[in-house]
């Protein structure tokens, strides 16, 4: 069902120039903005909440241990702007998410890319319209 | 006689119609007031307030306001305990205003990935970005005295016509509120000086000063432009934090993020 975790490691410039997070009601200095990682699993919950909606993704890794990662994305009027609708992501949907990770190693981080299964990504960068 | 009488008396009450509609026709400002209807929104990154590229919350993004030596010593330490402010093994972290606050306040306004509106009457100009609102008065006023005013989170602004630019200034702004997403701040004694105009179809252009005598060395000018939005965009729904939802509450002077299922 679930298939891997990888870690991409540090992003590129281009990255760092256009996916500026937005202005939001907090700071992502929780996230290591300097690293991206890279999760394939299943959308257990999609909250579509303000201040920041969240992704609820289960990923199974390599020892086929079973877990539950909360990915913060922007606010539901920020992710709208993106093309992002309240029902983008269901349960049960299989995506790939590139995320920055939370720097004290909890299973959380902030969204950068989503992919469904059939290869449809979804919105632009959530957290960044630097460039418009 | 009596015929002449009630004449003179309708001429007279007639022209002072005409004399009163003449004088609110010319009051409060004589210029056509500009068409700024529509959705806008801010030109580049709201990173910083004095760039339009930048990248929000990273480290070494900065602002370079022209303080003066204790304000920028103030400044630098301030951006280190920002970027911490969600580490829970930093001693002195402090949060970013806009979440405490869960608004962004005078000048951090101006600067925001929001939806701005500009309503504009001859005797005042609404500004609304997300759910706050500037009022401006354009209607002649006068600020009124040190002591009668107080400091709030976008201040208190009049305004007059240049033409087709609206020239704003804007006092009694909290001095504890971050300019943008540093912590840039000012004192009690700022003052913001705004000079909107429209410089194309689709562009606004709002050139701002901000003078402080206390904390700069100089006044600090910036511009910042608005792309308008085709027509029909809807207007966001407003950010709301603080309630049930928010799962970054600000704990012990943290932001924290709620995991569930993690200790």
């Amino acid at each position: 069902m679930i298939k891997r975790l990888v870690l991409v490691g540090l992003i590129g410039l281009a990255m760092a120039l256009f996916t500026a997070p937005m202005l939001a009601h907090h700071s992502f200095a929780a996230f290591d903005l300097s690293k991206t990682v890279t999760l394939v699993g299943v959308v257990k919950e999609f909250q579509w909440l303000n201040p920041h909606s969240w992704i609820q993704l289960m990923v199974t890794d390599s020892n086929g241990k079973e877990m539950e990662w909360s990915i913060e994305t922007s606010s539901p009027s920020g992710l709208s702007r993106q093309g992002w609708k309240p029902k983008s992501l269901k349960p049960g949907d299989h995506i790939t998410v590139t995320m920055h990770p939370m720097r004290d190693g909890k299973p959380g981080g902030s969204l950068v890319t989503t992919t469904l299964a059939d290869g449809t990504k979804i919105g632009g960068s959530p957290v960044g319209d630097a460039k418009e | 006689m009596r015929n002449r009488f009630l004449k003179q008396a309708g001429f007279s009450v007639a022209l002072g119609m005409v004399m009163a509609q003449g004088a609110m026709a010319q009051a409060p400002d004589k210029v056509q007031s500009p068409d700024w209807t529509g959705v806008w929104r801010l030109k580049g990154s709201p990173a910083v307030m004095d760039r339009e590229d930048g990248r929000s919350f990273v480290a070494g993004t900065r602002d370079h306001p022209p303080y003066n030596a204790e304000w920028e010593k103030r400044y630098t330490r301030d951006l280190v305990r920002g970027e911490h402010q969600g580490d829970a093994n930093f001693p002195d972290p402090i949060v970013d205003t806009h979440t405490v606050f869960c608004a962004a306040g005078m000048p951090h306004l101006m600067g925001t990935p929001f939806d701005y509106e500009f309503v504009v009457t001859p005797a005042k100009t609404w500004i609304v970005a997300d759910k706050e609102t500037r009022h401006i008065y354009t209607d002649g006023r006068k600020f009124l005295p040190d002591d009668e005013r107080w400091p709030t989170l976008l201040g208190t602004s009049i305004g007059h016509w240049e033409n087709q630019t609206l020239v704003v200034e804007t006092v009694s702004m909290r001095s504890d509120v971050w300019a943008d997403t540093t912590p840039v701040m000012f004192s009690d004694k700022m003052r913001i000086t705004e000079r909107i105009r429209r410089m194309d179809a689709n562009t606004l252009e709002n050139q701002m000063t901000i003078a402080d005598p206390v904390a700069f060395t100089k006044p600090w000018t910036f511009t910042k432009h608005y792309t308008l939005m085709k027509k029909g965009t809807w207007v966001s729904e407003p950010e709301k934090c603080g309630g049930p939802e928010d799962r970054n509450p600000i704990v012990n002077g943290r932001v924290i993020s709620v995991m569930p299922g993690v200790k």
